[in-house]
């Protein structure tokens, strides 16, 4: 669980923003999915090192996220499960939310990362998407 | 910190007697100054409840408005390095006033003693808002 959860801080909130080891530890079959609805370039299921790895180089170009306090990491076994609260910057209008409390799911196996789910309240990038 | 079978007993428990609606027992899960915490608070809900009898009254009013509620554990995960248990689950609950409330959750319940302190529960707030509404109208 130790090493678990000292894997998790090092990947899920790297020192420098540089998110490669990150990618470098998803397993080929993960599974990423945000608690949003459909409709957003962040919407759905995203199954296969491929598909998630190319969903996080996206990402900057849509969301910018800056952490509003130290995270809370819990490890239970096989699976790490993140707390924090960040602001975020919309691209596409502008928009920044602030107090965004977040829960990330982790499961790992063999120190790769084979589901990451993420639960928080997106409901700005669903308005920000809903008029095209 | 008690043991981690008993934490997760307390967890198991607290969502048996939400779908039986047994209010008042599940009361007696809660340390008088627990705190629950409304992350994703709609219009005209606190961001946190203090104290144990506040957190009943306005489960009574929520639960009131189900018809049926069910509430299904994904996985429950007691932490290795602390109190917490985190708890996956997906809710179905049909409403008196028609419609149907879903989502997939996940809570953290802290603790003190063998009572709850601190419950968490972050969701889609989007799906919650149906929930608001029949509670505000039934108000």
């Amino acid at each position: 669980v130790d090493d678990n959860i000292a894997l998790a801080k090092r990947l899920i909130n790297p020192p420098d923003g540089n998110w490669q080891p990150l990618l470098d530890h998803l397993a080929e079959d993960i599974v990423f999915k945000v608690t949003i609805p459909d409709g957003t370039p962040i919407s759905g299921e995203f199954r296969g090192k491929p598909a998630v790895t190319e969903h996080f180089e996206l990402l900057p170009e849509l969301l910018e996220f800056r952490q509003e306090r130290p995270m809370d990491f819990l490890g239970a076994g096989d699976r790490v499960v993140v707390l924090g609260c960040e602001s975020f910057e919309i691209k596409k209008n502008g928009v920044t939310v602030t107090g965004s409390e977040y829960a990330d799911v982790l499961d790992l196996r063999d120190g790769l990362i084979t589901r990451f789910l993420v639960i928080q309240d997106l409901s700005a990038v669903v308005d920000a998407y809903r008029s095209d | 910190v008690i043991s981690t079978e008993a934490r997760t007993t307390i967890v198991r428990r607290f969502y048996e007697l939400l779908e039986r609606k047994d209010v008042e027992s599940w009361g007696d899960l809660w340390h008088p100054s627990a705190r629950l915490v409304v992350l994703y608070p709609p219009e005209g809900f606190p961001a946190a409840i203090e104290g144990r009898d506040s957190i009943v009254a306005g489960f009574r009013d929520l639960i009131g408005i189900y018809e049926s509620y069910a509430s299904k554990l994904a996985g429950l995960y007691p932490a290795a390095d602390s109190d917490a248990v985190c708890v996956e689950y997906s809710v179905r609950a049909s409403m008196t006033g028609g419609g149907e409330y879903t989502n997939d959750n996940l809570a953290v319940f802290r603790f003190d003693g063998e009572l709850i302190r601190e419950y968490r529960d972050y969701f889609d707030p989007r799906r919650f808002q149906l929930v608001a509404d029949a509670v505000a109208a039934a108000a």
